[in-house]
Parts: structure tokens; C-alpha cells; sequence
């Protein structure tokens, strides 16, 4: 009964919307990274559980990571003398519960501490309340430690599935769209995974399903294979389930490189037998060589877009290409298939549980292993801690996140 | 409970609990075939995206239904046809690839097995389980495109039937269907005619 699932999305107060932080000077880098941290929650555990991860997911917003209550808080934050003020928006993820909320650091509680004043109190306290349906919830994070150098330091790849992931579901934005893409790292994500497809034009498109259906589109009388349709018709005729058109693979890499500093982008090849691999493979080059120039100018990070290979005829079409050993490539079959194509990546599906032995001999020549889908907290924090794997593609980013900084 | 769940159950409740206060149970254990053979109307009621210009409603529809008669009140039967879902036709779109013209026709081809109950005074209700084959035929660009999907859904109709000798009758018939796939709801408002042509 697909059809009849489309609920509307919940309404995420805009962050930083009401002012609060007009006037405020920025935080500069040394408090920023003063404020992330493992936070114990000694007041709103209810909404958050027992301890919650601060961290910094891009320039402007700090986002409360947490764990099994799959609950976040994307937040801006602004400072006025000794005093550090925060504003944004909680959702629940596993319900329709979404709100605003603000917090503040006194300067006796914190304040003077990030101000850079060593004789200042140890004590980080955020404090502030967030809105529940007209109610306001009060809420105190306790500073307790900060994410370990080795953690802080290590490459590890929080991929958000279908360019955010469930994020997608009550949220304002459809999966695989460019507007979904620009908000992937508020939730912990460094990394996403997109669904690439071939219009009948040769178009690369973002699109998931292998029909135009009611899951991922608006009501069209316009049905069947997605294949059967052109761009220009696909691009006019159809919306996705909140509104935006299908992008370009194209489109979807220019939002990437220019308005994300996301440092992976796994391409998952979703038409067989129509040469999708030669329509991607330039943009990737592209891409990737446009992003190493901005990476130089200190505008961004590097980024790295491999293409995904899930079936035996994407492996085939890939083995086929010319120069494919210099093409980079998550391997999604076997382990045999991921050096037959030098694959940088293996991955693995998260059913086949933590593979220790194999995992070994990849790393051992030199490739890296993510594991797809992992979505419940529990296998995530089982994967993350096994310490087994350089990436995790989850619809939950931020849980993969939380369990990973926690560490 | 859903809301499809919950319009089946009280379908059934009508069909099941309304003869029994209005009819007594037959005697005679007589068995028939009835073809019923309708068309007429079809308005589809669902709700539409904002966006979406030039929408046509309504269509015309037909349908063929056998029944089989048992001994008892409740009949089975299987019913065909074809529906209109809705029709949209757009002149002179703008659009970032040139001007077109956008046409689509959806329309239905229902395969459904049917039950149904009389009610007193040549009334009488069916309730259907249907697999419907959805065919969609766009044209836009210069590219035009067959989609064929299958959806489950429901259908119920409400009929009035007059005789009009000893095998033929001539009546009404309200009746909707409910395509799960395309989430489309038509009402359709039908002239049928009915034949019996086997008893035994």
C-alpha cells in the first residue's frame, strides 16, 4: 500500500531563525574544538539517553549526535563576551517529534574556560531548553571527556545512504536530491552514497527504484521503467515526493564539490547493459580533479567518488573498460572481484557479520572495507567497535557518527 | 487498522448483516450464470498535486461480470473491463528543453474476483478483490511511452436491477475502485444489462 504511505513531512523549525544569535561574535577554531566532546545528559536523557557527542559537521553547525534514542540537535552558535549562545532545531527520528531549541554556556559555567582562561572552573555545562508540541523540555549537557585523538584523527567513512539516508523519511527533502545532499553532514556524515541511473537519452539521473513509482514520486500518469522516458521528460513532467525535480548525476557533483565539504561519494550503478560506467567515469574525473583544486586553495577537503559495482553486469561493463584498474571502484560482490578491479573499496553486506578474516587480507593489500546497510544502533555499535571496518553506510549517519566518536 | 482495512470491513458488515434482516433464505437450490454487461461514467476522486495542469477527471468506462447464483445468498462471480483513470493533457509547456506538448492517458484494466449479496427490492452489493493492470500512454518531446504496471486494490458497487422478462434486466449501477499502486479512487456511475443465460 505504498501509495497510500506518503505522510506528510514534519516541519523542521529553521535553525538559527529568531535572532537569538543577531550580534554574536562567530567561535573561532580553538573553541570550537574545546566544545566537542562526549557530554553526559543530566537533564532531557528522556529525549537524548545518557550521553550525547558534540560535534562540529561543518563550519556553522554543531550537531548533537546520539545513539539509540536516535534523536539529534543541529544547532548555530554565536558568542557575546564569556558567554556562548546556541540555536537550532531537535528531531526525533523515530517519531514526528521535532522542535526548537536553544542553549547557552555561562560564562562561570564554561564560558571562561573556552574564552582561553586557564584558572576558569574545569566544568563545561550546556544548558537551554528545547520545544515539545507548545511545552518547553529543559536540557543540561555535562562536558565529560573529548573524542579520542586516535578516533579524532582516524579516516573513518560515515556514509549516508541514498544522499542522506532516512533522513529522507518526514524530513522536507527527497532521497537522492541535491537538497538532501547540501544537509547530509549535519547529521554526521562525511561521506554519501547516490543512485545513479541511465534516462532513455543516456542522461545520468539520481533515481533509485528501477520504475517511476508513488515510494519516490509524486502522483504522474507517468509509469513503468524509468529507462522508457528521456530527461527532458522525466525532468519536466516529474516531482519527487516533496517537489524537487530528478537531478543529474552532473548537478548532484557540482552541489558536492561547491556547497559540501564532503570527502566521499560512492555511486551506486543502478542500469545494466547501456555503458553507464563511460557516462560516469569523465564526470568523475571532473569532479574529482575540481575538488583537488579547491582542496589546494584550503577551500575544501579532498573528495574521493568511486563507483559502486552491486551486480555481476556492472562488474563486467567495468572490467570491460579500458583503463578500469585506474578507476575508483567499491567492489559490492566478492572479495576475488574487488582485486580483479583493483577496487579501492570492498564491501561487504552487514548480514555476513563481522568478517575478521577477510577483512585482514583486504586491508592487507591495501584496500579499504565499508559495510553496507547498517541501520539498528546495536549491530552499528558492534561494527564501529569491532574496529574492522574504515566505513559504515547507514540511513542513520548520526548513529554511526555517535558510536564512532564514542569510541 | 488502515483505512482500506476498515472501508473492507464494513463493507463485508453491510453485505453480510443487511440481507439477513431483509431476506429469507431461498428454497429452490436453482444455480444460474448471469452476465451482466455495463458502461457509463467515471470520475476519478483522488487527490492530485497542485502542479498538475490541464487534469481531466473524468472518462468513460465498461465492464463484463459473470455471476454464478449457488444456493445461497452470497454470489461469486468474475468481472472485466476497462477504465479510464484520468486523462492530462498540457499545450505549449514551457520548459528549460523547448515547448511540447504533454499527454497522458491512464487507464485501467481490472481483474477481479467478486462477490455479492441482494438486498430487498432488486437491490443488491458487491465487494471485489481486484488485481488491476495499469496502462499509461504519454507523449511528450517527441518520445512516446506504454507503461504497463499490475496493482492490487478493492472495487464495491451498489446496483439496482429491474427485470425486463424472464432472463434480461436493465438497471444501475454505482461503483468504485481502489488502485493501491497508482493510489487512484474512480467512482464510476454505470447503465448495465443483465442476462441469465444458464440455470440448472
Amino acid at each position: 500500500m505504498a501509495s497510500c504511505m506518503f505522510v506528510e513531512p514534519v516541519s523542521v523549525p529553521l535553525p538559527v531563525a529568531s535572532g537569538f544569535l543577531l550580534g554574536t561574535y562567530p567561535l573561532d577554531s580553538t573553541q570550537k574544538q574545546l566544545l566537542e566532546g562526549i557530554y553526559l545528559v543530566d537533564a532531557g536523557a528522556g529525549v537524548f539517553g545518557p550521553t550525547v557527542v558534540l560535534k562540529w559537521t561543518s563550519k556553522t553547525h554543531l550537531t548533537v549526535l546520539t545513539g539509540e534514542k536516535v534523536t539529534y540537535l543541529v544547532l548555530g552558535a554565536g558568542r557575546l563576551d564569556s558567554v556562548f549562545f546556541f540555536e537550532g532545531y531537535w528531531r526525533s527520528q523515530n517519531s514526528r517529534r521535532t522542535g526548537s531549541a536553544r542553549f547557552e554556556i555561562r560564562k562561570d559555567r564554561g564560558g571562561r574556560r573556552l574564552m582561553g582562561d586557564s584558572l576558569a572552573s574545569p566544568s563545561l555545562l550546556v544548558e537551554g531548553t528545547i520545544g515539545d508540541e507548545g511545552s518547553s523540555i529543559p536540557v543540561v549537557f555535562r562536558y565529560q571527556w573529548g573524542i579520542r585523538p586516535e578516533v579524532q584523527d582516524q579516516r573513518f567513512w560515515i556514509i549516508a545512504h541514498r544522499g542522506g539516508g532516512s533522513m529522507a523519511d518526514l524530513h522536507p527533502h527527497s532521497e537522492n536530491t541535491v537538497e538532501i545532499i547540501r544537509i547530509a553532514e549535519r547529521y554526521g556524515a562525511n561521506g554519501i552514497e547516490i543512485d545513479v541511473r541511465l534516462t532513455k537519452d543516456d542522461m545520468p539521473i539520481l533515481y533509485h527504484d528501477n520504475t517511476i513509482n508513488s515510494r519516490l514520486v509524486q502522483k504522474t500518469p507517468m509509469i513503468g521503467p524509468v529507462e522508457d522516458y528521456t530527461f527532458p521528460q522525466l525532468r519536466t513532467f516529474v516531482r519527487l515526493l516533496h517537489g524537487e525535480r530528478i537531478p543529474t548525476l552532473e548537478e548532484a557533483l557540482t552541489t558536492i564539490v561547491y556547497e559540501t565539504n564532503l570527502k566521499l561519494v560512492w555511486l551506486d550503478s543502478k542500469t545494466e547493459g547501456r555503458d553507464l560506467v563511460k557516462r560516469m567515469v569523465p564526470l568523475i574525473q571532473q569532479y574529482t580533479a575540481e575538488a583537488a583544486a579547491l582542496a589546494v586553495q584550503g577551500l575544501r577537503d579532498s573528495l574521493e567518488i568511486l563507483i559502486g559495482v552491486p551486480t555481476d553486469a556492472v562488474y563486467e561493463e567495468l572490467l570491460r573498460y579500458p583503463t578500469f584498474a585506474l578507476i575508483p571502484s567499491i567492489a559490492e560482490k566478492s572479495l576475488d572481484k574487488a582485486r580483479a578491479l583493483h577496487s579501492a573499496v570492498w564491501a561487504p553486506l552487514w548480514s555476513g557479520g563481522v568478517n575478521v578474516g577477510e577483512n585482514a587480507i583486504a586491508h592487507s593489500e591495501g584496500r579499504r572495507v565499508f559495510v553496507w546497510t547498517l541501520d539498528e544502533p546495536p549491530f552499528v555499535r558492534e561494527f564501529v567497535n569491532s574496529a574492522q571496518y574504515d566505513g559504515i553506510l547507514s540511513d542513520y549517519p548520526m548513529i554511526v557518527a555517535y558510536y564512532h566518536y564514542v569510541r | 487498522m488502515s483505512d482500506n482495512v476498515k472501508r473492507v470491513t464494513l463493507w463485508f458488515a453491510i453485505l453480510i448483516v443487511l440481507p439477513v434482516g431483509t431476506m429469507s433464505q431461498e428454497s429452490d437450490t436453482l444455480y444460474t450464470l448471469t452476465v451482466f454487461v455495463g458502461g457509463g461514467y467515471t470520475r476519478n476522486v483522488s487527490k492530485f498535486p497542485d502542479q498538475l495542469q490541464g487534469l481531466q477527471r473524468g472518462g468513460t468506462s465498461g465492464t463484463v461480470r459473470v455471476m454464478w447464483k449457488p444456493e445461497h445468498l452470497l454470489k461469486v462471480g468474475f468481472e472485466t473491463g476497462i477504465t479510464q483513470v484520468y486523462y492530462v493533457e498540457q499545450r505549449n509547456v514551457v520548459s528549460p528543453f523547448g515547448p511540447t506538448n504533454f499527454t497522458a492517458r491512464l487507464y485501467t484494466v481490472p481483474i477481479m474476483l467478486t462477490f455479492s449479496m441482494p438486498f430487498s427490492g432488486g437491490f443488491e452489493g458487491y465487494l471485489g478483490s481486484t488485481s488491476y493492470i495499469l496502462i499509461s500512454q504519454t507523449e511528450s518531446f517527441g518520445n512516446s511511452v506504454t507503461g504497463v504496471v499490475l496493482s492490487i486494490g478493492f472495487s464495491a458497487a451498489f446496483s439496482y436491477m429491474k427485470p425486463i422478462g424472464n432472463d434480461w434486466a436493465i438497471g444501475g449501477e454505482l461503483k468504485w475502485f481502489r488502485i493501491e499502486k497508482s493510489g487512484d479512487d474512480n467512482v464510476m456511475l454505470h447503465l448495465v444489462l443483465s442476462y441469465r443465460f444458464l440455470e440448472w
